[in-house]
């Protein structure tokens, strides 16, 4: 049992030493970015007197003639072809609404899931009554985008037996920005879990499955208890999101693995103090620019 | 209380992760999130401490002033609660939604300091029947990450530490009228004794065991939780059933024993570090807001 | 006859005559009681309110008088938050402004809701919530009369209008308190005089669902060592025990009233 009461210290700031100071165009609304007028108005830009102004604070990107400007703290905004893990939040008329960190919630029809027992079939109205029975309220579910909507909505769909319902495990939060786009974002890290990089945001850490027995579609969870090891390998890794999150670094599978392997001298609850996270950060840091040098 | 909604897979894996000591951030089922306090952080305040545990953040202020005596106790003060849950700190306290808890909140307070020896209130009595000193504590919520009775009594214990009373004379005139005096030195103060004062401990109560100090995660698959109040010196003076489900009796005597032996050490860290902080004096830098 | 604008009302500010009183010569050294106050329990007796409960304890010299009533189910106005499971129950808690000993109460104080809080987190785990999705359970208490524990009467009333409203439950809720004399003895279903004493050790309120020996309300104050606050949570249990039975006879009486006579026909 341990109580720990301590005076707070005053948040260092982040030693950009060991970053290539690249050069970030860094603005706030209102901020000029260019006078010149050949440039294509990308997102996050207003036109005004000829000049171009930002109308979000964060960094300006330039592709070729287009001028966008990328909010560094926001809602996820989607893609087509996204990975999101999603959260049910309502039940309604052949679709269900999931909460994915955006400024809408996303929409998910009943006919872009698989129904159980893998049946290629048209919906028929018991489907519509069964609905709740298939995904209720709180579920947590892993689906791709498939279409965006014009007011910003995302359409989901779970057609692959890779998504679907996700069974026991950890959520964390963090920004939609950290996460890297990547070509996949279902990881088994060698440590003995699995992971899914949601690009909203939400990362779910669970135990890797032994076999892949060919599940109807994801339906069915599995409730038996998770092994004392493998909790201890989850909630390492969750304390490791949280400390790069908080510290700003971008996601992806290298560098959990070396947060993760950063971490290993700490007991699991001293991950959560801040000069034990600054000091693994560092590490991974050290190690990702050795890795890329 | 601000809630989560979590799927039936993931209560079942906090629930199986309780039975098996090993909570979703690494923590055992006694274990405390790291708790920072200040003192001093508003100036105006006769006392004010902040208490920052987890993403919990709670901000104490307590103003001394002089009224009357309540009839029936008139050679005592007294000590008036008032919570208060800000927008900031849910989005469901917006407007009115968070009246009912900050009632609930200050109800229990008023009920584990209602008794003879948590505060010594005749020290706050100037002249009987007529003067005395009401401490209005003040308790704002500025951040709701669970667990927010055991952060707000030790956010009062730590501005009750901090709280300066200046000392007051009663001057009495040839014509029998009362005149009061201020002394004018702003060091000239009474401290108040919190040897006694106690601190609130929340067991939760998930599957078959009990937690500490539940995270809002943890919370939302607790059926009921015991509030105990505890002293420094192992008194319980007060305790209050809360949540939808019920109890076994064991548990209950279990939760008392745990509820004593974790307010102990709490008490024991925090009186470590309100006398250190003391120690450091002027020298110690004030983090406030900003850190 | 309206209201008379020239009468002159009371005075804004008034004071119980028992605060001048010459405090009371030391009483004999109370007992350890371990037996509650004999109880009468009557339900079924408003003619409005779909389920109601009269609890009287206490008898001689004045007892503890408790009306209780249920409504419902309705249906709900709004839901909101995860109550789309489960009905809401609300409770209200009051005392009648003369109930009590000493200074008249005034209505809605803090004390009210927060044993109107207490009432509700009570009894929530033995109503049997999910089987009334989106409806909403009014429970109301009146205590008329306060003459010691008046909160676990209130307990035992309110649940004996849920049952009697036909309200599924998973069993009575019976309450019972105790108080802590200066010495340390233990009194079970204290009187006003021995909850009031200024330098009782505390008041403790606890409510059982005896079938299922289930703890579902604890309520207490004042200062308790760890094995006094033990052995007092089992006396409270025991009591709550021998009350059970009395609220089940008068349950199962009530039930009888309802039941038609059958007419015996035209001979």
């Amino acid at each position: 049992m341990a109580v720990e009461v301590r005076l707070p210290a005053a948040r260092k700031r982040g030693s950009e030493v060991l970053l290539p100071e690249t050069n970030r165009h860094l603005v706030a609304p209102g901020d000029t970015i260019t006078t010149d007028t050949g440039f294509m108005r990308g997102h996050g830009t207003y036109m005004e007197d000829e000049k171009l102004l930002a109308s979000v604070a964060g960094t300006v990107e330039r592709v070729n003639k287009l001028i966008c400007v990328r909010a560094l703290k926001t809602r996820y905004n989607g893609e087509v072809g996204d990975i999101v893990v999603g959260r049910i939040t309502e039940v309604q008329q052949r679709r269900w609404k999931v909460e994915t960190n955006s400024r809408l919630d996303s929409v998910l029809l009943l006919s872009s899931v698989n129904l159980p027992g893998g049946e290629l079939r048209r919906r028929s109205v018991e489907d519509e009554l069964a609905m709740r029975d298939y995904l209720q309220e709180g579920d947590l579910i892993s689906a791709e985008v498939q279409a965006v909507f014009s007011d910003g909505a995302l359409s989901l769909h779970t057609r692959s037996l890779k998504y679907g319902k996700l069974g026991q495990g950890v959520l964390v939060q963090v920004s939609p920005s950290l996460v890297k786009r990547r070509k996949t974002h279902f990881h088994n890290l060698p440590c003995g879990a699995s992971i899914i990089l949601g690009n909203n945001g939400f990362i779910w850490i669970f135990p890797t499955p032994e076999q892949r027995e060919e599940e109807a579609g994801g339906f069915i969870m599995n409730l038996e208890p998770v092994s004392l090891p493998d909790r201890e390998v989850i909630s390492r890794l969750r304390n490791c999101l949280l400390a790069l999150s908080t510290h700003k670094m971008m996601l992806y599978d290298t560098s959990i693995l070396y947060c993760y392997e950063a971490s290993l001298p700490h007991q699991i609850k001293d991950l959560l103090k801040s000069e034990v996270m600054e000091e693994i950060v560092m590490e991974t840091r050290q190690r990702l620019v050795e890795q890329e040098g | 209380m601000a809630w989560v909604r979590l799927s039936e897979a993931e209560k079942v894996y906090i629930a199986h992760g309780v039975q098996e000591d090993l909570r979703q951030d690494g923590r055992s089922c006694e274990d405390y999130r790291c708790i920072e306090v200040e003192t001093d952080v508003v100036s105006n305040t006769s006392g004010s401490a902040r208490v920052k545990l987890g993403h919990t953040d709670i901000l104490v202020g307590i103003k001394a002033e002089m009224g009357t005596p309540k009839l029936e106790r008139p050679h005592e003060g007294c000590v008036e609660f008032f919570v208060d849950c800000s927008a900031n700190a849910a989005p469901e306290f917006e407007g009115r939604g968070g009246e009912e808890l900050g009632t609930e909140i200050a109800n229990t307070l008023y009920r584990m300091f209602n008794n003879e020896s948590s505060l010594d209130l005749k020290a706050l009595c100037i002249s009987q029947a007529e003067h005395c000193w009401i401490l209005y504590v003040d308790v704002l919520l500025l951040e709701c990450g669970g667990n927010l009775f055991d952060a707000i009594s030790i956010g009062v214990k730590a501005a009750l530490f901090n709280t300066r009373i200046p000392k007051v004379r009663i001057l009495e005139d040839e014509e029998g009228s009362k005149e009061i005096e201020l002394s004018d030195d702003p060091y000239d103060c009474i401290r108040l004794n919190v040897e006694n004062v106690p601190c609130i401990i929340t067991l939760s109560k998930i599957g078959h065991r009990h937690v500490v100090d539940a995270t809002l995660q943890e919370e939302a698959c607790t059926l009921a939780s015991l509030l105990v109040s505890v002293t420094s010196k192992g008194l319980l003076t007060g305790m209050k059933k809360v949540g939808k489900g019920s109890l076994d009796p064991e548990s209950i005597f279990e939760m008392i024993e745990t509820g004593k032996r974790v307010g102990k050490a709490v008490h024991v860290s925090l009186q470590e570090i309100l006398n250190k902080e003391e120690s450091l004096g002027k020298q110690r830098q004030k983090v406030g807001f900003l850190g | 006859m309206p209201g008379d604008s020239r009468r002159i009302r009371g005075p804004e500010e008034s004071r119980c005559p028992l605060l001048y009183a010459l405090p009371e010569s030391p009483q004999a050294p109370e007992q350890a009681r371990t037996e509650p106050r004999p109880l009468y329990a009557r339900a079924g007796l408003l003619s409005q309110a779909k389920g109601s409960a009269y609890i009287e304890t206490g008898g001689g010299g004045g007892g503890t008088k408790v009306l209780s009533g249920a409504s419902g189910p309705r249906e709900a106005e709004r839901r909101d938050g995860p109550g789309l499971r489960g009905a809401r129950l609300v409770c209200e808690f009051r005392w009648a402004p003369f109930a009590r000993l000493g200074p008249r109460c005034g209505v809605g104080t803090a004390l009210e809701r927060e044993l109107s809080l207490a009432l509700q987190e009570s009894l929530e785990p033995a109503v049997r919530l999910e089987r009334y999705p989106r409806a909403q359970i009014h429970v109301w208490v009146l205590v008329l009369e306060d003459r010691g524990s008046a909160f676990a009467s209130a307990l035992s009333a309110a649940s004996l209008a849920l049952a009697d409203a036909g309200i599924e439950m998973y069993d009575v809720v019976v309450g019972c308190a105790l108080s802590r004399g200066p010495g340390g003895c233990l009194l079970l279903d204290p009187s006003d005089r021995d909850e009031g004493r200024p330098k009782s050790g505390g008041c403790l309120t606890l409510a059982l669902m005896p079938a299922l020996n289930q703890v579902c309300g604890l309520l207490c104050n004042g200062e308790w060592t760890e094995e006094s606050l033990s052995q007092a949570v089992r006396l409270c249990m025991e009591g709550c025990h021998r009350l059970y039975p009395v609220l089940q006879q008068c349950l199962v009486r009530a039930t009888k009233r309802k039941i038609s006579v059958p007419q015996s026909g035209p001979a």
